[in-house]
């Protein structure tokens, strides 16, 4: 009996040593996990039960308010067949089909809907990228109680509308739609302003922690789990989509007759710098990109594509000559028909000398030999400073991305001779962007201030609003000088650019004419064609330049670029409702 | 083996050991004791009890909270698609459509009628008439009294008038 005492006791000591260890096993191993840092727990409590709030990307207003782009999503919609009883398959089947009716893309009959139900497959993709009032009306049957959307997965993938289509496509740009693998193909902005303020735009994703069941459904809360996504801001530019469409209009319907492999329209403000509409044909849907074969025609030429801007840098070399009182306004020169700077012989383009030529004359009949003499008064020093300060061979610094500084030799350049001062006078062999030339004709029209060229004219977000103000780089011209060459302009326009006038309004202007070599050098193998007014003089209200290249129809300025630049004039002129002078 | 034969050879298990000196069952508890143990338990139920009521509040108030985030997130969201949906329906295209549809059309850069015309009718301008005067002389004029008055006024009127006009055609000698 003793012994069976002492076994037991024994039996007991051990089982109560086991317990003991045990608990201090578990004891020990829950003070680990409690107190000491697990990093795969916190991979599980962060990121792997947490689900990201998308931030809604900025809108993008113009002038007047009107959305250019905005931010909506899609549905995609899955189904786990094999957790759906018969009865709910042909209930749902009905429902659904009304649901996706709302879209005619995506239209499916009961027969069809019940079908894709009754798949012999784990998850079956019923739609995908269903348009919000698809998702919106099958939320309202989970909702109402009609559907229960255990056995359906829905989810959204943000996405862009475009309500006016390919207007100022180029301006806005374009934006590359998140993929399912988001951390190596995240949404992002491409070209323009959709590239330029991506981070703006973008705005900060939310989190939400949470517990789910196998499905996914949330099950239990964490309340500090929830961190609210943070919109991107929403950019108001100073373009007016009124002009823009115009603009867009006037040239779709130019180039449909002049068939030029590219055209280009810009407007400006010449008093504050904002861009009211920018243009470029070929043009493209940012919506829907499929049919583009190549990314050129997302290049936006009016501030990346470079050309010699030709005869409309003549009234530049021209306000430089009268702001460095070279010259004066009333001095006329004899007109050969020939001059020889460097080693070029500098001909007028119809090889005639003219005799006494005013200044007037030269800018209206754009002689080459008149330019090149005012290029060799001023001299080598004189010039390329004055070309500097109306900007050339450096970016405008327009808030829209892939912009071009140009190329402009100088005299520090070792491949300059003063051939290339002669030959730039005339606004050859020297390259500029559109915008460039547009800005500093705005330079003349502003009363000789440059100002810089912008686009966003406002930005808002959750903190507040941000305006931009207008940024005068520096006086280029005196008042008088700009007064006097804009006089001068007039003259020249009534003089000889008959087509580029608005009747009943005073219009400067001045065409280019340039014979392009091909990709592989060889000279004069294409026209490109401008021209670069603004008015109405004096108290200017816009710039136009206009700019077609390559094209087929026609072979010279006056049948293209002097038409169009009225056309758009005119409209201005209505739209602001600037009466005529009557002169 | 002397200590083995003190202790009661039955199997009870070591702790349960009380020695010769062990109180009968019944008289182990004192009624204090009882009391104090009671109240500790009540005390201690009371405790649980509020806890588990607060902690079942919170919850609530958890899923409350979480319904209501959910409702913010979806109605963000909706706001944002009713954005798209304004700005599709604002769209200059279809404007455009819908104005063409009605007979509307762009007018041309040189249509002379694409402005309205306003014609200004000369009205004329209408005969001024004399404000009837409501001065204390305008009073007695009015009156049967006042035409006595009104009588010495015209001629002091035509007196002063005369007066004037003698003045400037014979003006004072200079000099």
């Amino acid at each position: 009996m003793d012994e069976n005492v002492a076994l037991q006791r024994k039996r007991i000591v051990v089982l109560a040593a086991v317990l003991a260890v045990a608990g201090l096993i578990l004891l020990v191993r829950l003070a680990s996990w409690q107190l000491l840092p697990h990093a795969e727990i916190d991979y599980y409590a962060g990121k792997g039960q947490a689900s990201s709030i998308s931030a809604t990307r900025g809108s993008i207003y113009d002038a007047t308010g009107h959305a250019l782009v905005a931010s909506s999503v899609y549905y995609t919609l899955g189904v786990s067949p094999k957790l759906l009883t018969n009865k709910n398959k042909q209930a749902y089947a009905v429902l659904l089909s009304e649901a996706f009716g709302r879209s005619p893309e995506h239209a499916v009959t009961p027969e069809a809907m019940f079908d894709l139900l009754s798949e012999d497959a784990t998850y079956v993709v019923l739609g995908k990228d269903l348009p919000a009032q698809v998702g919106q009306s099958i939320e309202e049957l989970e909702r109402t109680g009609q559907i229960v959307m255990d056995a359906f997965k829905m989810e959204l993938t943000p996405s862009r509308v475009y309500p006016d289509g390919g207007l100022a496509a180029h301006v806005l740009g374009w934006l590359r739609l998140q993929t399912h693998d988001e951390d190596t193909n995240p949404a992002a902005g491409f070209y323009g302003l959709e590239e330029r303020y991506d981070s703006e735009l973008r705005g900060v994703d939310g989190t939400w922690q949470r517990i789910s069941d196998k499905y996914g459904k949330p099950v239990l809360a964490q309340l500090e789990g929830y961190a609210p996504a943070r919109d991107g801001a929403d950019l108001t530019l100073t373009l007016d989509r009124n002009i823009q469409f115009e603009a867009e209009r006037i040239l779709r319907e130019s180039n449909s007759e002049f068939k030029a492999g590219s055209a280009t329209i810009v407007v400006l403000d010449p008093t504050s710098g904002a861009l009211l509409a920018m243009a470029n044909l070929p043009g493209f849907l940012p919506g829907d990109r499929s049919a583009d074969r190549t990314t050129e025609v997302y290049v936006n030429r009016a501030i990346s594509s470079l050309y010699d801007p030709g005869s409309v840098f003549t009234p530049l070399t021209l306000a430089l000559a009268l702001q460095t009182r070279v010259i004066r306004s009333t001095d006329s020169y004899d007109d050969r028909g020939e001059m020889a700077i460097g080693n070029r012989l500098i001909l007028n383009e119809d090889r005639d000398p003219h005799g006494q030529t005013s200044m007037t004359q030269l800018v209206a009949r754009s002689y080459n030999v008149g330019a090149a003499h005012l290029a060799v008064l001023l001299g080598p020093t004189r010039f390329y400073e004055g070309m500097r300060n109306f900007g050339f061979g450096s970016k405008t610094e327009i808030d829209l991305q892939h912009e071009a500084a140009g190329i402009m030799w100088v005299p520090t350049d070792s491949g300059w001779n003063m051939s290339y001062l002669g030959m730039n006078a005339l606004g050859e062999w020297i390259s500029a962007t559109p915008l460039q030339v547009a800005t500093a004709y705005a330079a003349i029209a502003n009363g000789g201030v440059l100002m810089r060229p912008y686009v966003v004219a406002r930005m808002s977000d959750e903190t507040g609003v941000t305006d931009t103000r207008p940024i005068a780089i520096r006086r280029v011209l005196s008042t008088e000088v700009a007064d006097e060459v804009s006089n001068m302009l007039v003259e020249a326009v009534n003089m000889g650019m008959e087509d580029a006038m608005v009747g009943g309004y005073r219009l400067a202007g001045k065409f280019g004419t340039v014979s392009m070599p091909d990709r592989e050098g060889t000279p004069n193998q294409y026209n490109m064609v401008s021209y670069v007014g603004y008015g109405p003089v004096p108290n200017p209200r816009f710039v136009i330049l206009v700019k077609f290249e390559q094209p087929q129809e026609i072979m010279w300025e006056r049948q293209s670029a002097e038409p169009v630049f009225a056309r758009m004039a005119e409209y201005l002129l209505d739209y602001y409702g600037i009466p005529p002078t009557g002169q | 083996m002397s200590k083995r034969s003190d202790r009661p050879e039955s199997i009870v298990p070591f702790y349960m050991y009380g020695g010769q000196n062990t109180p009968p069952a019944t008289s182990r508890f004192s009624v204090r004791s009882v009391l104090l143990w009671s109240a500790a338990l009540a005390l201690i139920g009371l405790v649980s009890w509020l806890y588990l009521l607060q902690a079942s509040q919170v919850a609530t108030y958890e899923y409350e909270i979480r319904t209501l985030q959910m409702n913010k997130e979806r109605l963000h969201r909706q706001n944002a698609i009713l954005n798209g949906q304004v700005a599709e329906m604002g769209s200059l295209e279809r404007i455009h459509f819908v104005a063409e549809a009605w007979g509307y059309s762009l007018p041309e850069a040189g249509d002379p009628n694409r402005h309205m015309t306003l014609t200004y009718v000369r009205v004329p301008t209408p005969a001024a008439v004399e404000a009837p005067s409501t001065s204390f002389v305008g009073a007695l004029e009015s009156s049967v009294k006042g035409r006595l008055i009104d009588r010495f006024s015209a001629q002091m009127r035509e007196w002063l008038n005369s007066a004037e006009t003698t003045d400037e055609a014979d003006p004072r000698p200079e000099g």
